[in-house]
Formats: C-alpha cells, structure tokens, sequence
C-alpha cells in the first residue's frame, strides 16, 4: 500500500472538473485508489465521481492519497501530482 | 374548492369544461412537482424490464452529453469541455448506478421512483457541504437527474395507461399530453388551467372531453374511482349512479346522430341561402389532422399551430430538416387552396416546463461555452411577457430555422406564413429582414427558394386593432387570433377560472374591435382570415358573417357544423343582427338580441347547453 498527503491549493477546490480530471487519472490504474480527508477522516472511491464530489474538498484541505494494488506507486504519485498542479487550471505550479 | 357534495350517492365536481364531450373511465392520479415523477409498483415479472429500461435511459442521457461534449470540444477546445464530465461520469459511476438498480429489485419501484429517491440522498448530503462553490455543484447531480428522467418519460412504456383512464392531475405536463392516445384516455380531470392551456388545446385536438379548474383534484378524488367526465358542461361525477350514466348515453346518441347528419353533408357548396360563398378552413396543430381537414370540406389549411414539433422534440429543439419535413406534407396536403403557417407561439414559461430552455442552455454551452447556470425566473406575467414573435426575434436562430424550413417547403405547395403577437410594425419588417436573409442563403446554397412567401400579421392585441390599416399595408393579408385578442381586449385569462366567465366573445367591445378589422382588410383589399375559437362557435360564426367575415379557419371537427350552418344563414339578416349588436353596450344584451333574431330565422343547430349559458360549442360527439 502507498499512501502520500497531498493539500488541495487550486482556487476552488474539487469541484466538479477537478473531480472529473481525478477520477478519469484514478481509472488509468488497476489499483484500488481512495481519498481520505485529513481533517474529519471521510473517505472516498477515487474512482467514484460521486464520491469525489462528496468529499467536498475546498482549497486548503489536506488529503491523503491511498493506492494498493501491482500499480500503486505510480497511481499515488499521479494523483498526487494532477492535485498539486492545481489540476492545470491556474497556469505551471509555482 | 369547487367541489360541492349532493345528496345522492356520487359527489359532482364542477369546473371548467375545457374539451368537449363524456368519457367514463378509472381515475389514474398524477401528482406532479416540477417533472412527472410518480410511484409506481411493479409485478415481479416487470422487474427485469424495467431495469434494462433504465439502463437504456443511462445510455441515451450519456450518448447526449458525449455528442454534446464532442461539439463542445470542436468549437472551444479540450479543456472546456471536462464541464460536462462530471455528469457523465456520473452516469458512469457504478455506485450510483448499482444503488438504483437495486432500489427497482429489491422495492419493485419503477426507474423514475428509484432515480428520484437516490437523487435526493445525494442532494441531502450535499446540502451539508460547508464550501459555498462546492455545495453549488449539486445541481450536476439535479442536471443528471433532470436528463434522466427527461429520457424515460419519453419512453412511451411510462405512459402505458390501463385502457379508459381517466387521467387527474393538478397540472398535466406537455410532454405527458404529447404522449398521450386517445385510444386509452377517456378523460382529463384537471386542477388549474384553463381553455388555452396546452392540456386543453391538446385535449381538444385529441378529442378527449377535459374539465379543468377542479382545485385539489387529487385530493377529492381516489385512485381507480370510476369516473363520468362532461367536458361540455365542465362537471366531473364520481361514482356515477346507473342513471346519470344512462341519461349521458342517450345525449351521446343524440349527438352522434347529428354528427353524422352535418357530416353527410360535406359535399356540399358552403354558400349562404342569400347565394354569397364562404371560405371555411381547417386550424390544425397535428399532421394527423391533414386527413380530417380534408374530409370534412375543409379548403385549405388557414392554421398550422406549430407548437406541436417542439413538444415532440422537447427537450431538444426541432431540427431544420424535422420541420421541413412537417411543412412540406402540410403543403402538399392542403391542395391548391394552401396552407398558413404560424412561427412558434409559445412563452418561456412553457418552453421551461418542456426543458425545452435547457436545450437552449446546451445549445449555448456547446457553441460558445457559456455556461449558464442562472436559475430560470418563472414569468409573472407571461401572456405580457416573452412569447410568440417575441420569443422568436429574441432567440434568431429559432426562427431562422423555422423560416428555412417553411421555405424549403413552400417548393411543395402553396405557404404562407403568419406572425403571432405582432404590436408593431417593425416586428413585421424584422421578420421580413430574417426571410430575406434565409432566402438569400438558400438560394446561395442551390435551394429552390419561390419567388413569393406571402407574410401575413396575426390581429390578436389592441394595438394591432387600431393600427390595422397600417398592418394591412405591411402585410400580405391579416388574420384575426380572437382568442388572445378577447383576453387582451377584457383583460381576462380565460386558463384562470375565477375570472373565466368574464370572457366572452360577444362583449360590444369585442365586436367593434372585429368589425374595425375587417373594415379595414377591406378598404386594403386584403384577405382577412378569423382563426380563432369563435368561428368554431355557431352563434359567434353567425355575428362574424353578419360583421363581414368571409373566410373562418377552425378545428376540423368543428368544419361540417359550421357550414351547415352557413347553408341555413341568410347574410343580409345577419348583417343587421350584426349592425344592432355593435350598438348594444353588453355582452348580454348581445346575446339575447342574436337569440331573438335566430329564432325568426328558425336555424336549428344548436344545443341547449350552448345557448344557455357559457357552455363551450361543442356539438360533435366526444
């Protein structure tokens, strides 16, 4: 199992393209992929979009990225970089 | 409440008969909130049915937002496009998916009832969500739903009635009516609205006798009560005793055999006993109806409603092609004596009730990336408000597209084209610009374009009565749309009920706007066309011939009376019955100057219900 925190920094948080952009990256892997939110421990199908929508993650959340599974590191490093990019919406990560 | 208990055994409910004719039936309840969504219970044996017919609904909402997506991404690019992705994905989800399919087997529940219950769990766990923009996001999940639902009540399955219903409904929905077979619906029993709701125009059409204005209809009556429906006199029985029944089937025979009489008679000229010929043509809002028209000695189509092909459509809109292809059998139907085809006279209100402005909503996502998402106001006031030629010079491309296909069409016949609503003249010359400009494209395009499209100016509000001269000399001929013209005129929405009995087509105000009318699609020398209910009315038929009418368009089923009638009419007598009811200061005055003056001229058509009384004109059997 691999598992990376990650905060969520673009402007407005998972709404739905963000979520749409994660959950079509979580599907690239066979891997079981869930997030989990740090602060209240909700956690989600990362290939669910409902259940991304229903994390309800704004911008300043920390969140962890959980895989496991034959292609975890990679699901877990990712996701973990489609988020920090900001889901490339807000121009390169500074 | 309208709803007053007798003695005897069945409760009588009166309303507002807005559909001619009796039907008997079991009542079917349908409680309506915003889209049709009711429960139904299923037999085992329809579990599996209606699982595949849910997941069919999945397929054609997720081919929607693909082709949708795929326009999208053409004219903005990738990254727009990942707006819908959340929907579809949605559609893809297989814990959303799985949750109503188990909730149709395990509840046997229909696939709207289940689509509904798990849309509200979602949507009450995300109202808890404390980020403002997050928690707006909710509404893809109500957009999914929405187009969900959307795609199953166009499965006719849905509407699968059991025979003889009788449908109750505070409000009956278009896409419902649209759906709706004659066959198996007996009757409509309807909350509110009145006779120019589309349930009512529809009923109408369809020939299944309605009563509307019946509050709290489904709470009065239960489900599977047996029903008698008089749409003539707007009174509902439930639970019927065996006697009203009976007395009822003696009436339809009565009815039925003057039916048949007038209908023999069809062959015949329709020219007055004083020797003057009149123009009867047919108002028709079904492609169904070409067949009737032309049985009953219609001459020509004076009306194609064609509010019709956005219902079948709805939520999308008709395409070109769709409407031409309707126009062109209208064309090559209506013979040498051509048809009138009416732009699309609807309101906002009606086209959201449709879903037909989320098409819109699409359309503009699609070819501008506008997402728009601002709630839809409901008009206060919609017959002032955004409808008829208003709606269509504001939103072009509709009537671009209309104006295309009518052109198109027109190859095949003779068309004309009429405008709805018109209060000035330069609506008439904007409209002309956008016929130019389609006719210009067609042309460039190698389309046989003819080389004339008479427009015609539909005199349906004050404003188009006194400045009728100045529209006659903009138009190629005028046609009188009494029904809005009366409700503009007395300032009286004949769909509310409370003041219904307040419009009333022989008021002197009425007839003296009629008469200002014709007179001056006469001194224009202009053919002036009545379009509205009146001419489908024996007495006010008779007050528009007396008032120089020569050409009246009407419902088919109306046609074979209202020329019997102009074979029994002398036009000199009636012109001077005409003369002295302009001159009467009120409606009842009017009518019983008309009521004396016909009993000297001894025409026998009417029915008893029609002369006293408000009785909407229905003769034909329902």
């Amino acid at each position: 199992m691999q598992r990376r925190t990650v905060q969520v920094s673009n402007r407005l948080g998972l709404h739905a393209r963000a979520a749409a952009k994660l959950v079509h990256v979580a599907n690239r892997f066979r891997s079981t992929i869930t997030l989990a939110r740090c602060d209240n421990g909700q956690t989600v199908d990362a290939k669910s979009i409902l259940g991304v929508l229903l994390l309800a993650a704004s911008a300043g959340t920390y969140v962890d990225v959980i895989a496991s599974g034959e292609d975890e590191a990679e699901a877990v490093e990712a996701i973990c970089r489609l988020i920090e990019s900001k889901f490339g919406e807000e121009g390169p990560t500074s | 409440m309208t709803a007053n208990r007798v003695a005897q055994p069945g409760l009588v409910l009166r309303g507002l008969g807005v559909s001619p004719g009796v039907g008997i039936g079991s009542a079917v309840l349908l409680p309506w909130r915003g889209r049709l969504v009711f429960r139904r219970t299923l037999a085992p044996q329809e579990i599996e049915t209606e699982v595949a017919r849910f997941h069919a609904a999945v397929d054609v909402a997720r081919k929607q937002l693909q082709a949708l997506r795929q326009r999208m991404e053409q004219a903005l690019g990738r990254e727009h496009a990942y707006i819908l992705d959340a929907q579809r994905l949605m559609l893809e989800d297989a814990g959303i998916l799985g949750e109503i399919e188990t909730l149709i087997r395990t509840s046997a529940i229909n696939a709207e009832w289940a689509v509904k219950l798990v849309t509200d769990r979602i949507l009450a766990i995300y109202a808890e969500i404390k980020d403002d923009y997050l928690r707006e996001r909710g509404s893809d999940i109500e957009d999914v739903a929405h187009r969900l639902l959307t795609v199953l009540a166009g499965d006719r399955a849905t509407c699968a009635f059991p025979e003889g219903a009788v449908l109750v409904g505070e409000t009956l929905p278009p896409s419902l009516l649209g759906e709706l077979d004659p066959q198996r619906v007996a009757g409509l029993v309807i909350g509110s609205g009145g006779w120019t709701s589309h349930a009512a125009i529809l009923a109408r059409g369809l020939g299944i006798p309605a009563v509307s204005g019946i509050h709290g209809a489904l709470a009065l009556i239960e489900d599977q009560a047996l029903l008698l429906v008089d749409g003539t006199q707007g009174l509902v029985f439930v639970h019927p005793e065996p006697e009203v029944i009976r007395r009822y089937e003696a009436q339809q025979k009565e009815r039925e055999r003057r039916w048949h009489y007038v209908r023999d008679r069809a062959p015949l000229p329709t020219t007055t006993r004083d020797g003057v010929a009149i123009t009867v043509r047919a108002n028709i809002e079904r492609l169904s109806e070409l067949e009737e028209a032309r049985r009953f000695g219609a001459c020509g189509i004076g009306l194609l409603r064609t509010e019709f092909l956005f219902l079948q459509a709805a939520p999308a809109w008709p395409s070109e092609d769709e409407q031409w292809h309707a126009y062109r059998q209208v064309a090559e139907a209506a013979g040498p004596e051509g048809a009138v085809i009416r732009t699309v006279d609807w309101d906002e209100n009606q086209m959201a009730a449709l879903g037909s402005l989320r098409a819109l909503r699409d359309e503009q996502l699609a070819t501008a990336g506008i997402d728009d998402r601002t709630p839809w106001i409901p008009e206060r006031n919609p017959a002032l408000g955004l409808r008829a030629i208003r709606f269509s010079l504001r939103r072009p491309h509709v009537l671009k597209t209309q104006l295309r296909a009518i052109v198109r069409a027109a190859a095949f016949g003779n068309l004309r084209i009429v405008l709805p609503l018109i209060t000035s003249v330069d609506e008439v010359h904007e409209v002309r610009r956008h016929l130019d400009a389609v006719c210009r494209e067609l042309r460039a395009e190698g389309v046989q374009v003819p080389d004339r499209l008479p427009v015609g100016v539909m005199i349906e509000t004050p404003a188009a009565v006194w400045l009728a001269e100045e529209f006659a000399a903009v138009a190629d001929f005028l046609s009188l749309g009494t029904n809005d013209l009366i409700q503009y005129i007395l300032a009286v929405d004949r769909d509310n009920d409370r003041v219904a009995h307040l419009y009333d087509p022989l008021h002197p105000a009425v007839l003296r706007a009629v008469h200002q009318v014709i007179r001056a699609a006469e001194r224009a020398g202009l053919v002036l066309e009545v379009c509205g209910e009146m001419a489908a009315h024996p007495l006010h038929a008779l007050v528009l011939l007396g008032l120089g009418a020569r050409v009246l368009s009407m419902r088919p089923r109306a046609i074979p009376f209202i020329r019997d009638l102009i074979r029994q009419c002398e036009l000199a007598r009636m012109h001077d019955l005409a003369q002295r009811a302009l001159a009467a200061s009120s409606g009842a005055e009017v009518r019983q100057l008309l009521l004396r003056g016909l009993e000297a001229m001894r025409l026998e058509v009417f029915d008893d219900a029609l002369l006293n009384g408000s009785a909407p004109p229905f003769l034909e059997p329902g």
